[in-house]
């Protein structure tokens, strides 16, 4: 063949491959999500539940936004820079980005949201930012955030979701949780507020003068409020919505409804949710207090049957608090407790707990979160298994007032099956639930089992202000082997989240947040 | 006269028994441990202390029971519905936003067990005894003892899931600016498998009364007479049988109300029916007390003003009935 | 005696009805016979359909549970939470009612405006908020349902003996000195209880569907099977198999369809006097 012609397939072949199958994104469309139960309100700055997150990541911005290679991109800050020292963050805002409601962005929003939004009220962050001393804003496409002590996992609290930037305009001077724009809100994000039917939906629509040109691609985000799981799976099936996220089909369901031509199934984008359940015990219990009873009860139960029967196979059996995806800290070298019942009779009998004339060892009650489908399950599970070596096992079924109140507060627990999020980090997700210094009654999610270990609050101290990401793992670890030798908390599934959605919804996986961004790049492809 | 001593009567009476509903539900809500501040906190993974006691000093929960419970009928006597404690709107805008729901969902679900019953009862009552009355007596009693969730669920599976003939959650499926007639067909379209589950247990009774009542109208002295009298047939059963017989229906559907309000609760949660049943629950699952509170109070004025109505409307339809 | 059993025999709603009735209890009685280990125990793989696996032919649960085992295990709950729940509410029910009925004046008052309080609130409602607060167990579940159940029970007592309190034979024993104690207990409450024993059936009937729309809401006792936590737990997974479901909701329709047909079948017996 001649060098030319030649030279010309070549090329041709290139381009055909580049283009290859890809369809390009079409403009237009409406999309409709299933939520599981109705927000509160949408101000994602105060409330960190998953309906409010959803809505809100689509209204408003964040300062970065992560990849799935956890690459830190631009999102309202185009730029940033740390200083060696780690106790200054420079942000270098983009230009020209407008509110809704036709204001300008400015560093002043960032100062007010990071000092007195998101900040001091986000329950899940307020410790991270607590750190914060002040932020300066030099001209008003610049915020500098200064901090009394480096804080590592601060970087990774930035996307929306943990730092939702609010209008200065619209909240200074007023009180955050009664402003009525929590209820309208008013964001930079890619989709516009539009409207809110109690009981039924809220929608959304595209933002005209979003900063990203050309986008968002899509015309509507509509926001179907379905309370029954079954209700969800029948919609996304008969098309009525094109999309359920975090896991809220039941997860029987879930890989049937993946297999249909028109569906599809995916575990991406919920790194920075992240959750591990987990059976915790209260430390002074007199009897599950003693680190030998709960060693005991580990060999008793099978995480791989709970992982293969409840959640259906969706995740990996747990070893540790800390979830398999977050790289930067996970690790598999622990104590394990492979399950073993006559391991765990044995055991009981060495702790002197053995069985009476009855057969029975001792009374125990098992507590469990009133949230989802998988733990009233997983509770009879365990309820069984500890039938089964002797203990006089009972379940109790609270509603969530009452569970609260009993793990946080009062101490009359002895077992409690739950799952923490481990966010984007642990110091953000897990040192709250096991440092010693997080022993705070009345307040959920702090560590209620009360474990005291001067060690593992030393390491979480230390973690927390290394910016060496190397130093930072090699204290996780010890971290993990201390929690998986004391075991206030056996680990059991590390979650995989999923997202049932119609094939026709393209890139909404792309980020690290995934459902819970901005969906700017989404769109439809015709049928 | 005696018509207006008996309703200001009537209403003073339900004035005391609100007074006693309102004390009740109030302590009874309070008897647990816990509050809606535990679960604002809680489900946000929210694990700041200063947080959570802020929340409950703004929300007034950290005063002695005595107190919010005087403060909280204070609000009631001004007609003060208050603002939800776990939603960021007031009561009465959240009731108000979801009660024709409940409403048209309530309605219909008479409107067809009236209109089916009344049919199938008489239908039955005129040919008692054969195979017609055998096969619509089954029915009835099949759809009495059938739990509601079932009925729902079978619906679901048929008619939404295998058929796709109507869509199985929510109230509408429009969201774009379509003409009123399309979202009336559209609303329409998503109430039949509500109605359909909520109603067939109501279809069954009203059946079994009109059966019932038919039976025991017919072979009377005038519909005998105005049957000699060669009236035609469907006269002599409308006329002169089937509105005596209307009596025990009317108190039934009086009555009824209640009964489908709490039914609505299922329904409502199978379905996504956005309606105060569903809002009820999942309130007092919240421990929202504003907001059950007004709901509960509502539906038992609901109650106590159709009772009312009824025993008016009784007055009515047999003049030998006097008020007491 | 002799024509009471005479027109119960004849009664089609009452000889079906306790015939299957008798279904019911013969289930309730073979549980502990059939799977002495009792519902709980894993036996199987999950969730396999009625029918794939001989040994179990009702199928297995989410957890790999014997459906069957369940089911008959399930009748013995349910029944005592029927039964429970419906005598307790007759006893209360009665109390007031007679007490209401026989004294009149401001007892009476007083009373029905209690009584009143609570038939006001839609029933169900109420029994979800009782039982959610009060924590979901046997207990409170019967007691939400006899809480809900016992008014209607008081008015029918109530109109009874406002009826019975100017009959002749009252009078007669009043004049004769006897105390009101014995009056309403030997003379009246006797009088009274044809209506009462039909509505227990019904109660029963009523009860059973209340608890298992309870368990279906999530409100279940989570330490004991019954259909309704069946139904309860198998609702999630229905769509992967809707017998979760089914299964144990036919079971509650056959139990309601039985008492219904009971009860229509002593209405028939012992009516001469029931309104409408």
């Amino acid at each position: 063949m001649r060098t030319t012609t030649k030279l010309l397939l070549a090329s041709l072949t290139a381009l055909h491959l580049l283009t290859g199958h890809a369809q390009a994104p079409a403009r237009g469309g409406t999309l409709t999500i299933a939520l599981p139960t109705e927000p509160a309100h949408l101000n994602s700055a105060i409330d960190t539940t998953q309906q409010v997150k959803i809505v809100a990541g689509k209204i408003y911005n964040g300062l970065v936004k992560y990849d799935l290679k956890m690459n830190m991109q631009p999102d309202l800050a185009e730029s940033w820079s740390v200083a060696p020292d780690g106790r200054t963050i420079t942000f270098k805002l983009r230009k020209g980005v407008k509110w809704h409601d036709g204001r300008d962005f400015t560093s002043a929003d960032v100062a007010f949201s990071v000092m007195k939004g998101f900040g001091p009220n986000n329950g899940l962050v307020r410790t991270t930012f607590a750190n914060v001393e002040a932020v300066q804003t030099p001209d008003a496409h610049t915020a500098v955030l200064v901090m009394r002590q480096p804080a590592a996992a601060l970087m990774a609290a930035l996307p929306v979701a943990t730092a939702t930037i609010l209008p200065a305009h619209v909240y200074d001077n007023t009180d955050i949780r009664r402003n009525p724009a929590n209820s309208r809100p008013v964001g930079t994000g890619p989709f516009m507020f539009s409207e809110w039917r109690r009981g039924d939906s809220i929608v959304l629509v595209r933002n005209p003068n979003y900063f990203e040109a050309g986008k968002p691609l899509l015309d509507r985000i509509v926001f179907r409020v379905i309370p029954d799981t079954q209700a969800r799976g029948a919609a996304v099936e008969s098309r009525a919505v094109d999309m359920v996220f975090h896991s809220t089909v039941a997860a029987s369901d879930a890989r049937r409804l993946g297999s249909l031509p028109h569906l599809a199934l995916t575990t991406d984008g919920y790194h920075f949710d992240s959750t591990v359940s987990f059976a915790e015990f209260n430390t002074q219990h007199p009897i599950v207090g003693r680190a030998e009873v709960r060693r005991a009860l580990a060999y008793a139960i099978d995480r791989k049957f709970i992982l293969d029967n409840v959640w259906m196979g969706f995740g990996r059996v747990a070893t540790s608090p800390v979830h398999h995806g977050l790289r930067q800290a996970h690790t598999d070298d622990v104590p394990q407790y492979p399950y073993d019942l006559r391991k765990a009779e044995q055991l009981l009998d060495e702790a002197g707990l053995k069985r009476g004339a009855d057969g029975k060892r001792f009374k125990l009650t098992i507590d469990f979160v009133p949230f989802g489908d998988q733990y009233p399950k997983v509770a009879q599970y365990v309820r069984q298994q500890f039938t089964q070596i002797g203990i006089d096992a009972d379940v109790r079924s609270t509603d969530f007032a009452t569970w609260v109140r009993r793990i946080w507060t009062g101490r009359d627990w002895a077992i409690n099956l739950s799952a923490l999020t481990n966010a984007s980090d642990p110091s953000i997700g897990i040192q709250r639930a096991y440092s010693s210094k997080n022993i705070v009654p009345g307040t959920p999610f702090t560590n209620g089992t009360h474990f005291r270990n001067a060690d593992l609050d030393q390491y979480f101290e230390q973690a927390s202000v290394n910016q060496d990401p190397l130093v930072r793992k090699r204290h996780f670890a010890a971290i993990q082997r201390i929690l998986a030798t004391e075991l206030p908390v056996i680990p059991l599934v590390a979650i995989d989240q999923f997202t049932v959605f119609n094939k026709r919804v393209r890139n909404h996986a792309t980020l690290a947040d995934g459902v819970y961004g901005g969906f700017a790049d989404v769109w439809l492809a015709p049928n | 006269m005696a018509l207006l001593r008996y309703v200001l009567r009537r209403l003073g009476q339900a004035a005391l028994v609100l007074g006693i509903v309102i004390v009740l539900q109030f302590l009874l809500l309070h008897l647990a441990p816990g509050d809606v501040a535990d679960v604002i906190a809680g489900e946000s993974q929210a694990s700041d202390p200063a947080f959570v006691a802020q929340l409950r000093a703004e929300l007034g929960l950290d005063r002695p029971l005595p107190v919010q419970l005087l403060l909280h009928l204070q609000r009631v006597v001004t007609l003060d519905w208050g603002q939800a404690h776990s939603m960021d709107a007031p009561v009465w805008q959240l009731i108000a936003e979801r009660l024709p729901a409940t409403a048209l969902l309530m309605l219909s679900a008479i409107g067809l067990a009236v209109v089916l019953g009344v049919g199938l009862g008489m239908a039955a009552a005129l040919r008692a005894r054969r195979w017609l009355d055998g096969v619509i007596s089954v029915l009835a009693l099949l759809f009495y003892a059938t739990p509601g969730f079932l009925v729902g669920i079978v619906m679901i599976l048929v008619f939404s899931v295998q058929l796709q003939w109507l869509p199985m959650a929510g109230m509408s499926s429009l969201y774009d600016d379509s003409p009123a007639w399309l979202r009336a067909v559209d609303t329409a379209r998503h109430l039949v498998l509500p109605t359909l589950t909520l109603g067939l247990f109501y279809v069954a009774i009203y059946t079994r009364l009109m059966r019932a009542a038919m039976l025991e109208v017919l072979p009377m002295e005038h519909v005998r007479t105005a049957r000699s009298k060669g009236l035609a047939p469907w006269r002599v059963v409308w006329h002169h049988a089937g509105r005596n017989a209307l009596l025990p229906i009317v108190t039934m559907a009086g009555l009824q109300v209640s009964s489908l309000l709490g039914g609505s609760v299922i329904v409502e949660t199978l379905f996504g029916w956005p309606g105060i049943g569903r809002l009820a629950f999942e309130a007092v699952f919240k421990r929202d007390v504003p907001l059950v509170m007004g709901v509960l109070l509502l539906s038992s004025v609901l109650v106590l003003t159709v009772s009312l109505a009824v025993d008016l409307l009784y007055t009515r339809l047999d003049p030998r009935i006097r008020l007491r | 005696m002799q024509t009471l059993r005479r027109r119960l025999a004849r009664s089609a709603s009452f000889v079906a009805g306790a015939a299957l009735l008798a279904l019911v209890a013969a289930m309730a009685l073979l549980g502990p016979l059939l799977y002495p280990e009792g519902p709980w125990v894993t036996v199987g793989a999950p969730m396999t359909w009625p029918g794939a696996d001989p040994l179990r032919p009702l199928g297995t649960d989410a957890l790999g549970r014997d459906l069957l085992a369940g089911l008959l295990h399930g009748a013995r709950v349910s029944l005592l939470i029927g039964a429970a729940a419906t005598a307790a509410a007759l006893g209360a029910g009665l109390l007031v009612g007679a007490v209401a009925g026989y004294r009149g004046g401001w007892v009476d008052d007083a009373l029905m405006r209690l009584t009143d309080a609570v038939q006001t609130v839609p029933p169900f409602l109420l029994a979800i908020v009782v039982v959610l607060i009060v924590k979901p167990s046997v207990g409170s579940i019967v007691g939400a349902i006899a809480l809900i159940s016992w008014p209607t029970v008081a008015r029918l007592v109530r109109a009874e003996f406002m009826r019975l309190r100017e009959a002749d034979f009252v009078s007669a024993a009043r004049l004769m000195g006897m105390s009101p104690a014995r009056i309403v207990v030997t003379q009246m409450l006797p009088n009274a209880l044809p209506p009462v024993i039909v509505s227990a059936s019904i109660m029963v009937a009523s009860a059973i569907l209340i608890e298992s729309g309870l368990a279906f809401l999530g409100l279940g006792d989570p330490n004991v099977v019954s259909w309704g936590t069946m139904v309860g737990l198998g609702r999630s997974d229905f769509r992967a198999g809707w017998y979760l479901v089914v299964v144990p909701g036919l079971a509650i329709m056959l139990s309601v369809l039985a008492l219904n047909l009971l009860g229509d079948g002593l209405n028939d017996a012992l009516n001469t006097r029931l309104p409408g």
